[in-house]
Protein backbone atom coordinates (compact mmCIF):
# COMPACT_ATOMS: atom_id res chain seq x y z
CA UNK A 1 0.00 0.00 0.00
CA UNK A 2 2.89 2.34 -0.76
CA UNK A 3 4.32 4.36 2.10
CA UNK A 4 1.51 3.61 4.54
CA UNK A 5 3.10 5.52 7.43
CA UNK A 6 3.06 8.75 5.44
CA UNK A 7 -0.75 8.72 5.79
CA UNK A 8 -0.33 9.48 9.52
CA UNK A 9 0.80 13.08 10.09
CA UNK A 10 1.64 12.53 13.78
CA UNK A 11 4.35 10.02 12.89
CA UNK A 12 6.38 12.71 11.11
CA UNK A 13 7.23 14.12 14.56
CA UNK A 14 9.42 11.05 15.13
CA UNK A 15 7.55 9.60 18.12
CA UNK A 16 7.39 5.86 18.66
CA UNK A 17 3.67 5.47 19.10
CA UNK A 18 2.71 2.25 20.86
CA UNK A 19 -0.57 3.26 22.49
CA UNK A 20 -2.88 2.32 19.63
CA UNK A 21 -5.10 0.12 21.80
CA UNK A 22 -6.17 3.30 23.56
CA UNK A 23 -6.40 5.48 20.44
CA UNK A 24 -5.14 4.67 16.99
CA UNK A 25 -3.60 7.44 14.96
CA UNK A 26 -5.81 9.18 12.44
CA UNK A 27 -4.78 9.07 8.78
CA UNK A 28 -4.95 12.15 6.58
CA UNK A 29 -7.64 10.44 4.46
CA UNK A 30 -9.96 10.35 7.49
CA UNK A 31 -9.15 13.94 8.46
CA UNK A 32 -9.86 14.98 4.87
CA UNK A 33 -13.21 13.15 4.81
CA UNK A 34 -14.29 15.00 7.96
CA UNK A 35 -13.01 18.34 6.68
CA UNK A 36 -14.85 17.83 3.39
CA UNK A 37 -18.12 17.51 5.30
CA UNK A 38 -17.59 20.87 7.02
CA UNK A 39 -16.32 22.51 3.84
CA UNK A 40 -18.93 21.19 1.44
CA UNK A 41 -22.15 20.13 3.16
CA UNK A 42 -22.19 21.32 6.75
CA UNK A 43 -25.82 20.58 7.57
CA UNK A 44 -27.97 18.50 9.93
CA UNK A 45 -28.83 15.11 8.50
CA UNK A 46 -32.27 13.47 8.36
CA UNK A 47 -34.60 16.39 8.82
CA UNK A 48 -34.14 18.83 5.97
CA UNK A 49 -35.19 18.82 2.36
CA UNK A 50 -32.40 21.09 1.17
CA UNK A 51 -29.39 20.29 -0.93
CA UNK A 52 -26.70 20.42 1.77
CA UNK A 53 -28.67 18.11 4.05
CA UNK A 54 -29.23 15.67 1.21
CA UNK A 55 -25.50 15.56 0.50
CA UNK A 56 -24.70 15.13 4.18
CA UNK A 57 -27.26 12.31 4.40
CA UNK A 58 -25.61 10.61 1.46
CA UNK A 59 -22.15 10.78 3.02
CA UNK A 60 -23.40 9.57 6.39
CA UNK A 61 -25.14 6.56 4.87
CA UNK A 62 -22.07 5.76 2.77
CA UNK A 63 -20.18 5.74 6.07
CA UNK A 64 -22.74 3.36 7.59
CA UNK A 65 -22.37 1.04 4.60
CA UNK A 66 -18.57 1.04 4.92
CA UNK A 67 -18.75 0.30 8.66
CA UNK A 68 -21.25 -2.51 8.00
CA UNK A 69 -19.11 -4.05 5.22
CA UNK A 70 -16.18 -4.21 7.62
CA UNK A 71 -18.03 -6.79 9.77
CA UNK A 72 -19.90 -8.51 6.95
CA UNK A 73 -23.20 -6.84 7.85
CA UNK A 74 -25.80 -4.74 6.11
CA UNK A 75 -26.18 -1.02 6.82
CA UNK A 76 -29.61 -1.55 8.40
CA UNK A 77 -28.03 -3.57 11.20
CA UNK A 78 -25.60 -0.85 12.31
CA UNK A 79 -26.41 1.62 15.07
CA UNK A 80 -24.02 4.54 15.28
CA UNK A 81 -22.96 5.24 18.86
CA UNK A 82 -20.19 7.17 20.63
CA UNK A 83 -18.08 4.07 21.15
CA UNK A 84 -18.00 0.56 22.59
CA UNK A 85 -18.95 1.84 26.05
CA UNK A 86 -22.17 3.37 24.76
CA UNK A 87 -22.94 0.35 22.57
CA UNK A 88 -22.77 -2.00 25.56
CA UNK A 89 -24.66 0.46 27.77
CA UNK A 90 -27.39 0.52 25.11
CA UNK A 91 -27.74 -3.26 25.21
CA UNK A 92 -27.70 -3.35 29.03
CA UNK A 93 -30.35 -0.65 29.25
CA UNK A 94 -32.24 -1.84 26.20
CA UNK A 95 -33.08 -5.41 27.23
CA UNK A 96 -35.62 -6.11 29.93
CA UNK A 97 -34.27 -7.92 32.99
CA UNK A 98 -35.91 -9.65 35.88
CA UNK A 99 -35.05 -11.60 39.01
CA UNK A 100 -34.06 -15.10 38.01
CA UNK A 101 -32.12 -13.98 34.92
CA UNK A 102 -28.40 -14.72 34.91
CA UNK A 103 -25.76 -12.70 33.12
CA UNK A 104 -22.38 -14.30 32.55
CA UNK A 105 -19.30 -12.20 31.94
CA UNK A 106 -15.58 -12.69 32.60
CA UNK A 107 -12.84 -11.34 34.83
CA UNK A 108 -10.99 -10.21 31.69
CA UNK A 109 -13.39 -7.49 30.75
CA UNK A 110 -12.82 -3.81 30.34
CA UNK A 111 -14.95 -1.98 32.91
CA UNK A 112 -17.32 -0.95 30.12
CA UNK A 113 -18.28 -4.61 29.62
CA UNK A 114 -18.32 -5.38 33.32
CA UNK A 115 -19.88 -2.52 35.24
CA UNK A 116 -23.09 -2.33 33.15
CA UNK A 117 -23.80 -5.93 34.16
CA UNK A 118 -22.94 -5.25 37.79
CA UNK A 119 -25.48 -2.44 37.71
CA UNK A 120 -28.16 -4.48 35.93
CA UNK A 121 -27.75 -7.21 38.54
CA UNK A 122 -27.88 -4.74 41.41
CA UNK A 123 -30.96 -2.94 40.11
CA UNK A 124 -33.05 -5.85 38.81
CA UNK A 125 -32.15 -8.79 41.01
CA UNK A 126 -30.60 -10.66 38.09
CA UNK A 127 -27.62 -12.83 39.01
CA UNK A 128 -24.14 -12.05 37.70
CA UNK A 129 -21.57 -14.78 37.23
CA UNK A 130 -17.95 -13.89 36.46
CA UNK A 131 -15.84 -16.55 34.74
CA UNK A 132 -12.11 -16.47 35.42
CA UNK A 133 -9.75 -16.94 32.48
CA UNK A 134 -6.40 -18.71 32.63
CA UNK A 135 -3.45 -16.52 33.61
CA UNK A 136 -2.61 -15.96 29.94
CA UNK A 137 -6.11 -14.56 29.42
CA UNK A 138 -7.62 -17.48 27.52
CA UNK A 139 -11.14 -18.48 28.47
CA UNK A 140 -11.71 -22.19 28.78
CA UNK A 141 -14.91 -23.09 26.84
CA UNK A 142 -15.62 -26.00 29.20
CA UNK A 143 -15.63 -23.64 32.19
CA UNK A 144 -17.92 -21.20 30.40
CA UNK A 145 -20.25 -24.02 29.41
CA UNK A 146 -20.49 -25.27 33.01
CA UNK A 147 -21.55 -21.81 34.18
CA UNK A 148 -23.99 -21.35 31.30
CA UNK A 149 -25.71 -24.68 32.02
CA UNK A 150 -25.90 -24.24 35.75
CA UNK A 151 -28.46 -21.45 35.71
CA UNK A 152 -30.91 -19.89 33.28
CA UNK A 153 -28.49 -17.64 31.46
CA UNK A 154 -29.90 -14.73 29.45
CA UNK A 155 -26.66 -13.24 28.21
CA UNK A 156 -22.99 -14.10 27.82
CA UNK A 157 -20.89 -10.90 27.48
CA UNK A 158 -17.17 -11.13 26.72
CA UNK A 159 -14.35 -9.48 24.80
CA UNK A 160 -13.12 -11.02 21.56
CA UNK A 161 -9.64 -9.65 22.34
CA UNK A 162 -8.54 -8.66 25.85
CA UNK A 163 -7.72 -4.94 25.99
CA UNK A 164 -5.03 -5.56 28.60
CA UNK A 165 -3.41 -8.81 27.43
CA UNK A 166 -4.27 -8.98 23.73
CA UNK A 167 -5.53 -12.56 24.13
CA UNK A 168 -7.84 -13.68 21.30
CA UNK A 169 -10.76 -15.79 22.53
CA UNK A 170 -12.37 -18.74 20.73
CA UNK A 171 -15.27 -16.43 20.05
CA UNK A 172 -17.23 -18.62 17.63
CA UNK A 173 -17.18 -21.51 20.07
CA UNK A 174 -18.24 -19.34 23.00
CA UNK A 175 -21.15 -17.87 21.01
CA UNK A 176 -22.26 -21.38 20.04
CA UNK A 177 -22.23 -22.42 23.69
CA UNK A 178 -24.35 -19.41 24.60
CA UNK A 179 -26.87 -20.16 21.89
CA UNK A 180 -27.05 -23.83 22.89
CA UNK A 181 -27.82 -22.70 26.46
CA UNK A 182 -30.57 -20.42 25.17
CA UNK A 183 -28.60 -17.25 25.94
CA UNK A 184 -27.79 -14.20 23.86
CA UNK A 185 -24.13 -13.34 23.30
CA UNK A 186 -22.56 -9.90 23.29
CA UNK A 187 -19.04 -9.55 21.92
CA UNK A 188 -16.92 -6.54 22.85
CA UNK A 189 -14.91 -6.27 19.65
CA UNK A 190 -13.15 -2.98 20.44
CA UNK A 191 -9.70 -4.58 20.21
CA UNK A 192 -10.65 -7.21 17.63
CA UNK A 193 -12.07 -5.21 14.74
CA UNK A 194 -8.88 -3.14 14.31
CA UNK A 195 -6.70 -6.25 13.93
CA UNK A 196 -8.76 -9.26 12.83
CA UNK A 197 -11.15 -10.10 10.01
CA UNK A 198 -14.42 -10.05 11.91
CA UNK A 199 -17.69 -11.23 10.43
CA UNK A 200 -20.56 -10.71 12.85
CA UNK A 201 -22.79 -13.41 11.38
CA UNK A 202 -20.02 -15.98 11.10
CA UNK A 203 -19.08 -15.42 14.75
CA UNK A 204 -22.65 -16.33 15.63
CA UNK A 205 -23.05 -13.55 18.18
CA UNK A 206 -26.17 -11.52 18.82
CA UNK A 207 -24.52 -8.17 19.58
CA UNK A 208 -21.15 -6.85 18.43
CA UNK A 209 -19.78 -3.56 19.80
CA UNK A 210 -16.72 -1.62 18.71
CA UNK A 211 -15.20 1.87 18.51
CA UNK A 212 -14.03 4.07 15.67
CA UNK A 213 -11.13 5.61 17.57
CA UNK A 214 -9.19 2.33 17.75
CA UNK A 215 -9.45 1.70 13.99
CA UNK A 216 -8.15 4.98 12.44
CA UNK A 217 -11.41 6.84 13.16
CA UNK A 218 -12.07 9.88 15.33
CA UNK A 219 -12.95 9.74 19.03
CA UNK A 220 -16.63 9.66 19.92
CA UNK A 221 -17.60 7.25 17.16
CA UNK A 222 -18.53 3.59 17.31
CA UNK A 223 -21.02 0.99 16.25
CA UNK A 224 -23.39 -1.57 17.64
CA UNK A 225 -24.31 -4.44 15.35
CA UNK A 226 -27.22 -6.66 16.24
CA UNK A 227 -29.59 -8.95 14.45
CA UNK A 228 -32.50 -6.87 13.12
CA UNK A 229 -35.11 -8.56 15.30
CA UNK A 230 -33.07 -7.72 18.41
CA UNK A 231 -32.47 -4.12 17.34
CA UNK A 232 -36.21 -3.75 16.87
CA UNK A 233 -36.78 -4.70 20.53
CA UNK A 234 -34.10 -2.63 22.25
CA UNK A 235 -35.39 0.17 24.45
CA UNK A 236 -33.48 3.33 23.41
CA UNK A 237 -31.08 5.05 25.82
CA UNK A 238 -32.44 8.41 24.69
CA UNK A 239 -35.57 9.75 23.02
CA UNK A 240 -35.74 12.74 20.75
CA UNK A 241 -35.23 14.12 17.30
CA UNK A 242 -35.11 11.71 14.39
CA UNK A 243 -36.12 8.66 16.44
CA UNK A 244 -39.87 9.12 16.60
CA UNK A 245 -42.63 7.99 14.25
CA UNK A 246 -45.34 9.86 16.13
CA UNK A 247 -45.62 12.28 19.04
CA UNK A 248 -49.11 13.23 20.15
CA UNK A 249 -49.71 14.76 23.56
CA UNK A 250 -48.03 12.49 26.05
CA UNK A 251 -47.98 9.48 23.75
CA UNK A 252 -45.34 8.60 21.22
CA UNK A 253 -44.26 5.82 18.94
CA UNK A 254 -40.66 5.02 18.01
CA UNK A 255 -39.60 4.92 14.38
CA UNK A 256 -38.22 1.40 13.94
CA UNK A 257 -37.78 1.52 10.17
CA UNK A 258 -34.92 0.93 9.79
CA UNK A 259 -34.49 -0.46 13.33
CA UNK A 260 -31.41 1.66 14.11
CA UNK A 261 -33.38 4.88 13.72
CA UNK A 262 -35.09 4.61 17.12
CA UNK A 263 -31.68 4.14 18.74
CA UNK A 264 -30.04 7.25 17.25
CA UNK A 265 -32.03 10.10 18.74
CA UNK A 266 -30.56 13.59 18.52
CA UNK A 267 -27.94 15.15 16.29
CA UNK A 268 -24.93 12.93 15.90
CA UNK A 269 -21.34 13.82 15.16
CA UNK A 270 -21.93 13.63 11.43
CA UNK A 271 -18.39 14.58 10.44
CA UNK A 272 -16.98 12.05 12.89
CA UNK A 273 -19.20 9.28 11.57
CA UNK A 274 -18.25 10.12 8.00
CA UNK A 275 -14.63 9.84 9.18
CA UNK A 276 -15.51 6.51 10.82
CA UNK A 277 -16.69 5.30 7.41
CA UNK A 278 -13.47 6.47 5.73
CA UNK A 279 -11.52 4.69 8.45
CA UNK A 280 -13.46 1.47 7.82
CA UNK A 281 -12.55 1.61 4.13
CA UNK A 282 -8.85 2.02 4.93
CA UNK A 283 -8.89 -0.70 7.58
CA UNK A 284 -10.59 -3.11 5.17
CA UNK A 285 -7.67 -2.62 2.76
CA UNK A 286 -5.17 -3.44 5.53
CA UNK A 287 -7.06 -6.57 6.58
CA UNK A 288 -7.22 -7.79 2.98
CA UNK A 289 -3.47 -7.32 2.50
CA UNK A 290 -1.95 -10.67 3.49
CA UNK A 291 1.57 -9.23 3.58
CA UNK A 292 0.49 -6.56 6.08
CA UNK A 293 -1.34 -9.14 8.20
CA UNK A 294 1.75 -11.38 8.32
CA UNK A 295 4.05 -8.43 9.06
CA UNK A 296 1.96 -7.20 11.98
CA UNK A 297 1.71 -10.66 13.55
CA UNK A 298 5.48 -11.15 13.22
CA UNK A 299 6.19 -7.72 14.71
CA UNK A 300 4.12 -8.43 17.81
CA UNK A 301 5.48 -11.96 18.17
CA UNK A 302 9.10 -10.82 17.80
CA UNK A 303 8.55 -8.10 20.41
CA UNK A 304 7.07 -10.62 22.85
CA UNK A 305 10.05 -12.94 22.42
CA UNK A 306 12.62 -10.14 22.67
CA UNK A 307 11.07 -8.78 25.87
CA UNK A 308 10.74 -12.25 27.36
CA UNK A 309 14.47 -12.69 26.81
CA UNK A 310 15.24 -9.42 28.64
CA UNK A 311 16.37 -9.89 32.27
CA UNK A 312 13.99 -8.39 34.80
CA UNK A 313 11.06 -8.16 32.39
CA UNK A 314 7.77 -10.04 32.76
CA UNK A 315 5.59 -10.43 29.65
CA UNK A 316 1.97 -11.53 29.93
CA UNK A 317 -0.56 -12.98 27.53
CA UNK A 318 -0.49 -16.20 25.53
CA UNK A 319 2.52 -17.84 23.88
CA UNK A 320 1.07 -18.45 20.44
CA UNK A 321 1.10 -15.60 17.90
CA UNK A 322 -2.36 -16.67 16.66
CA UNK A 323 -3.79 -16.17 20.14
CA UNK A 324 -2.57 -12.58 20.48
CA UNK A 325 -3.66 -9.45 18.62
CA UNK A 326 -1.67 -6.23 18.64
CA UNK A 327 -0.95 -5.99 22.37
CA UNK A 328 2.21 -6.70 24.39
CA UNK A 329 1.64 -6.48 28.17
CA UNK A 330 4.72 -6.34 30.37
CA UNK A 331 6.28 -5.03 33.56
CA UNK A 332 9.79 -4.39 34.84
CA UNK A 333 10.89 -5.76 38.21
CA UNK A 334 11.50 -3.11 40.85
CA UNK A 335 9.54 -0.38 39.09
CA UNK A 336 5.88 0.51 39.00
CA UNK A 337 4.14 0.43 35.60
CA UNK A 338 3.74 4.22 35.69
CA UNK A 339 7.47 4.65 36.38
CA UNK A 340 8.28 2.45 33.39
CA UNK A 341 5.85 4.26 31.12
CA UNK A 342 7.16 7.66 32.23
CA UNK A 343 10.76 6.55 31.65
CA UNK A 344 9.79 5.30 28.17
CA UNK A 345 8.03 8.60 27.48
CA UNK A 346 11.23 10.45 28.39
CA UNK A 347 12.83 8.38 25.59
CA UNK A 348 10.07 9.26 23.10
CA UNK A 349 8.28 5.90 23.33
CA UNK A 350 4.59 6.21 24.08
CA UNK A 351 2.85 3.37 25.90
CA UNK A 352 0.12 3.07 28.52
CA UNK A 353 0.34 1.91 32.13
CA UNK A 354 -1.97 1.02 35.00
CA UNK A 355 -5.05 -1.15 35.25
CA UNK A 356 -6.27 -0.46 31.70
CA UNK A 357 -9.82 -0.28 33.08
CA UNK A 358 -9.58 -4.00 33.87
CA UNK A 359 -9.33 -4.07 37.66
CA UNK A 360 -10.84 -7.59 38.06
CA UNK A 361 -8.15 -8.97 35.74
CA UNK A 362 -5.30 -7.17 37.52
CA UNK A 363 -6.45 -8.07 41.02
CA UNK A 364 -7.97 -11.52 40.79
CA UNK A 365 -6.29 -13.13 37.76
CA UNK A 366 -2.85 -11.58 37.24
CA UNK A 367 -2.48 -10.60 40.90
CA UNK A 368 -0.71 -7.43 39.86
CA UNK A 369 -2.50 -4.73 41.81
CA UNK A 370 0.04 -2.18 40.56
CA UNK A 371 -1.17 -2.88 37.00
CA UNK A 372 0.98 -3.48 33.95
CA UNK A 373 2.54 -1.63 31.02
CA UNK A 374 0.90 -2.12 27.64
CA UNK A 375 2.60 -1.58 24.29
CA UNK A 376 0.07 -1.78 21.50
CA UNK A 377 0.77 -2.00 17.79
CA UNK A 378 -1.23 -1.03 14.73
CA UNK A 379 -0.95 -1.21 10.98
CA UNK A 380 1.48 1.74 10.86
CA UNK A 381 3.83 0.22 13.47
CA UNK A 382 7.16 -0.99 12.16
CA UNK A 383 10.34 -2.80 13.14
CA UNK A 384 11.97 0.45 14.24
CA UNK A 385 9.17 1.00 16.76
CA UNK A 386 9.58 -2.53 18.11
CA UNK A 387 13.38 -2.26 18.34
CA UNK A 388 13.19 1.13 20.06
CA UNK A 389 10.81 -0.34 22.65
CA UNK A 390 12.90 -3.44 23.32
CA UNK A 391 16.15 -1.45 23.65
CA UNK A 392 14.59 1.15 25.93
CA UNK A 393 12.93 -1.46 28.15
CA UNK A 394 16.24 -3.35 28.43
CA UNK A 395 17.97 -0.14 29.46
CA UNK A 396 15.26 0.71 32.02
CA UNK A 397 15.39 -2.82 33.42
CA UNK A 398 19.18 -2.52 33.82
CA UNK A 399 18.80 0.83 35.59
CA UNK A 400 16.10 -0.64 37.82
CA UNK A 401 18.67 -3.02 39.24
CA UNK A 402 20.80 -0.02 40.34
CA UNK A 403 19.45 1.12 43.72
CA UNK A 404 17.38 4.24 43.25
CA UNK B 1 -5.22 21.22 36.73
CA UNK B 2 -2.56 23.86 36.14
CA UNK B 3 0.05 24.91 38.72
CA UNK B 4 1.90 28.15 37.91
CA UNK B 5 5.39 28.57 39.35
CA UNK B 6 8.44 30.79 38.92
CA UNK B 7 11.46 28.63 38.09
CA UNK B 8 14.87 30.12 37.44
CA UNK B 9 13.19 33.47 36.89
CA UNK B 10 10.77 32.12 34.30
CA UNK B 11 7.06 31.52 34.60
CA UNK B 12 6.61 27.76 34.37
CA UNK B 13 3.37 25.90 34.23
CA UNK B 14 3.00 22.41 35.65
CA UNK B 15 0.03 20.35 34.50
CA UNK B 16 -1.41 17.80 36.91
CA UNK B 17 -3.18 14.74 35.43
CA UNK B 18 -4.82 11.78 37.05
CA UNK B 19 -3.45 8.46 35.82
CA UNK B 20 -5.17 5.12 35.41
CA UNK B 21 -6.73 4.28 38.80
CA UNK B 22 -5.53 1.27 40.78
CA UNK B 23 -8.00 -0.29 43.15
CA UNK B 24 -8.93 2.69 45.32
CA UNK B 25 -5.54 4.37 45.09
CA UNK B 26 -5.01 7.45 42.98
CA UNK B 27 -1.92 8.09 40.88
CA UNK B 28 -1.10 11.44 39.36
CA UNK B 29 1.49 12.87 37.02
CA UNK B 30 2.66 16.46 37.11
CA UNK B 31 4.85 17.78 34.35
CA UNK B 32 6.19 21.14 33.27
CA UNK B 33 4.93 22.27 29.88
CA UNK B 34 8.60 22.88 28.96
CA UNK B 35 11.13 20.23 30.16
CA UNK B 36 13.42 21.64 32.88
CA UNK B 37 16.63 19.59 32.82
CA UNK B 38 16.90 19.04 36.60
CA UNK B 39 19.89 17.70 38.51
CA UNK B 40 17.86 15.09 40.37
CA UNK B 41 20.64 14.32 42.87
CA UNK B 42 20.77 18.00 43.88
CA UNK B 43 16.98 18.08 44.07
CA UNK B 44 17.14 15.12 46.45
CA UNK B 45 19.61 16.93 48.74
CA UNK B 46 17.33 19.97 48.91
CA UNK B 47 14.27 17.86 49.64
CA UNK B 48 15.97 16.43 52.73
CA UNK B 49 15.57 19.93 54.23
CA UNK B 50 11.83 19.49 53.82
CA UNK B 51 11.90 16.32 55.87
CA UNK B 52 12.12 13.84 52.98
CA UNK B 53 13.93 10.78 54.28
CA UNK B 54 16.58 9.01 52.25
CA UNK B 55 15.70 10.03 48.69
CA UNK B 56 17.21 7.51 46.22
CA UNK B 57 18.60 8.35 42.81
CA UNK B 58 20.32 6.53 39.99
CA UNK B 59 21.11 9.76 38.19
CA UNK B 60 18.06 9.46 35.95
CA UNK B 61 15.29 9.53 38.52
CA UNK B 62 14.79 10.55 42.12
CA UNK B 63 12.52 8.32 44.19
CA UNK B 64 11.25 9.22 47.64
CA UNK B 65 8.27 8.84 49.94
CA UNK B 66 6.06 11.78 50.76
CA UNK B 67 3.15 11.56 53.17
CA UNK B 68 2.48 7.92 52.36
CA UNK B 69 2.79 8.29 48.60
CA UNK B 70 5.67 7.22 46.35
CA UNK B 71 7.14 10.10 44.37
CA UNK B 72 9.38 9.81 41.31
CA UNK B 73 11.04 12.90 39.87
CA UNK B 74 12.64 12.82 36.42
CA UNK B 75 15.30 15.09 34.93
CA UNK B 76 12.65 16.78 32.81
CA UNK B 77 10.90 17.93 36.00
CA UNK B 78 8.11 15.39 35.55
CA UNK B 79 6.89 14.01 38.88
CA UNK B 80 4.85 10.86 39.41
CA UNK B 81 2.74 10.67 42.58
CA UNK B 82 1.66 7.09 43.28
CA UNK B 83 -0.65 6.08 46.09
CA UNK B 84 -2.53 9.33 46.67
CA UNK B 85 -6.26 8.90 47.31
CA UNK B 86 -8.12 8.86 43.96
CA UNK B 87 -10.17 11.99 44.59
CA UNK B 88 -7.40 14.17 45.99
CA UNK B 89 -6.21 16.18 43.01
CA UNK B 90 -6.09 19.36 45.11
CA UNK B 91 -3.85 17.64 47.65
CA UNK B 92 -1.60 16.36 44.88
CA UNK B 93 -1.34 19.89 43.46
CA UNK B 94 -0.36 21.28 46.89
CA UNK B 95 2.34 18.63 47.24
CA UNK B 96 3.72 19.41 43.79
CA UNK B 97 3.91 23.10 44.62
CA UNK B 98 5.68 22.42 47.92
CA UNK B 99 8.10 19.86 46.51
CA UNK B 100 9.01 21.70 43.32
CA UNK B 101 9.50 24.93 45.24
CA UNK B 102 11.91 23.20 47.59
CA UNK B 103 13.63 20.96 45.04
CA UNK B 104 14.31 23.80 42.64
CA UNK B 105 14.48 26.59 45.21
CA UNK B 106 11.75 28.74 43.69
CA UNK B 107 8.44 30.29 44.73
CA UNK B 108 4.95 30.27 43.44
CA UNK B 109 3.70 33.36 41.57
Amino acid sequence: MGDFRSLFPVLSSGVTYLDSAAKSLTPSTVVEAMNAFYRECDAAVDRSVHELARRADGLLEEGREAVARLVGASAGEIVFVRGTTEAIAQVAAGLSWKRGDTIVTTALEHHSNYLPWVRVARETGAALRVVKPRADGLLCPETVERVLRKERCRLLAFAHVSNALGTVQPVGELCRLARRAGALSLVDAAQAVPHLRVNARELGCDFLAWSGHKMFGPGGTGALWARQELLAKLRPLALGGGAMALVRGSSYRLDRQPPYRALEAGTRDTAGLIGFGAAANLLARCLEDDAMVRAQAALVDDTVHALRATPGVWVGGPDGAAERAGIVPFSVGGMSPHQVAAALDEAGILVRSGHHCAAPLMNSVLRRPEGIVRASFHWYSNQRDASALVEAVASIAREARVPA
Amino acid sequence: MNIDLQIQGHATRYVLLKLCARGGRGDYQAFPTVPLGCDVAACGRRLVRLGVEAPRTNGERLVFDWRGAKMTMFKSGRILLEGVAPDRAATAAEWIETLVKEALGERRQ
